[in-house]
């Protein structure tokens, strides 16, 4: 049941807010009502994003997690309206994620491919990529994991935002801070090379 | 509630976070932008002193200066200043990427509109002579002229016709004495030089001179103009 806040004799229907009301209304008011509901959204996306396009299990992207949103709660007076909340929330958790990285340099950077990752593709893509039909799909899921797993990383992160994380050319352009026609070459290149892959 | 959320939820309220006040932002914002508007401006001097450069340069004689056509061609392209823009272009696309909107346009869009606004600016500085002034004013430090394209060595040229000097003496027009970059005093019979926009000759002005030595006359050190023009022009 969605949660109701009470403010100034006005009833506020916390589920019904955009995410840019729920960061106006979090720096207005001194509950965390509003923060909380903001953390209820992007939690599990932001858990699987984690996991997707870096090396850490599920406890240690649940501790990286709170770290992003304790950064966001920290920076939330530089969240800039002109923007979607979710690039900008997006894009402090790849910079988190990229830092905690570097720091474990020793460690081997092995990115898990999930299955949805593979299923993802493999629905999303044959139009695009032309995948061999005479495959079974098992065998299918194989090589798409396989074939994701060697991809350099720039370009499986830019299918990961584009295909699992539905994020669109502008929005991704906003995360990566790059121009949306680079992000735009950047994601015909990786699933060409995906094609040359799987080909 | 998750375990995450609680997590962090219990460190706000224990107020282990706090949030950076909203004033820190745009002071940031400021910062960058500000920073952005001095080196566009940097860079319309430093191309207006491109252009003050290249449009002193007296092209037609170039080539019958001391050191030859090559030389004199390396000698006049403003270096310093290129390099100068080059460096602020470079700064201008690094700084306008930290905008909040920078990332969205290309390298080329960046760097291409900065060099165009510099330019315009730079031509605008140039047409109101600020970029003499700067010249001046730099023409004071040794490093700066060390750079600087060398007027008087291309003008200590007699035999090749190019005579520059400052006049310390004038007589009814169409002598005059005039004493060149080592202090050789020239007569310069000027009777028949053209002399175009600038021909009120003053004592102690330094003039660039076209001319020829005077063979086997009564003076040693004789020039004969054909074409007088003021040392700096006058952008």
């Amino acid at each position: 049941m969605a949660k109701k806040k009470e403010k100034n004799a006005v009833e506020v229907n916390v589920k019904e807010l955009k995410d840019a009301e729920l960061v106006v209304l979090t720096l207005q008011d001194d509950s965390e009502e509003f923060f909380e509901e903001l953390i209820e959204r992007y939690e599990r996306k932001l858990l699987r994003y984690v996991m997707r396009i870096s090396y850490f299990d599920f406890a240690e992207a649940e501790d990286i997690l709170q770290e992003v949103f304790l950064k966001v709660y920290h920076n939330l007076n530089e969240f800039d309206d002109e923007f979607a909340f979710s690039s900008w929330i997006y894009r402090i958790t790849r910079n988190f994620v990229i830092s905690q990285v570097r720091k474990n340099k020793s460690r081997p950077n092995v990115v898990r491919i999930d299955d949805e990752f593979a299923e993802s593709l493999i629905e999303r893509l044959p139009s695009e990529i032309d995948l061999p039909r005479d495959f079974v799909r098992k065998e299918l899921k194989e090589r798409v994991r396989s074939a994701l797993a060697k991809l350099p990383e720039k370009y499986r992160e830019v299918l990961v935002l584009y295909y699992l994380e539905e994020q669109s050319y502008a929005e991704i352009s906003d995360i990566l801070k790059r121009s949306v026609n680079s992000v735009s070459v950047q994601i015909n290149r990786a699933k060409k090379k995906l094609r040359g892959m799987l080909t | 509630m998750s375990k995450v959320s609680k997590k962090v939820l219990t460190k706000i309220k224990k107020g282990e976070v706090e949030r950076l006040p909203k004033w820190r932002f745009v002071a940031k914002r400021i910062f960058i932008w500000g920073s952005l508007v001095i080196a566009v401006l940097m860079g319309a001097f430093a191309v207006s002193m491109v252009l003050f450069q290249l449009f002193g340069v007296d092209w037609d004689v170039l080539g019958r200066g001391p050191k030859g056509t090559v030389m004199d061609a390396l000698q006049v392209i403003p270096y310093f200043w290129m390099v100068i823009s080059a460096l602020l272009f470079v700064f201008v696309y690094f700084d306008f990427r930290h905008t909040r909107k920078g990332h969205r346009y290309s390298a080329t869009a960046i760097i291409l509109s900065s060099v165009v606004l510099a330019a315009v600016l730079g031509t605008g500085i140039y047409a109101a002579s600020g970029s003499r002034h700067v010249d001046e004013f730099l023409g004071h430090y040794e490093a700066y002229q060390m750079m600087h394209y060398d007027e008087e060595r291309m003008w200590a040229a007699p035999e090749n016709g190019l005579l520059g000097g400052e006049i310390i003496e004038l007589d009814d027009g169409e002598i005059m004495l005039l004493q060149d970059f080592i202090e050789q005093v020239w007569t310069v019979d000027i009777e028949e030089a053209r002399c175009g926009m600038h021909c009120d000759l003053e004592i102690g002005e330094k003039l660039k001179i076209i001319g020829e030595i005077i063979e086997g006359g009564e003076v040693s050190f004789g020039f004969k103009a054909e074409e007088i023009r003021p040392f700096r022009k006058e952008r």
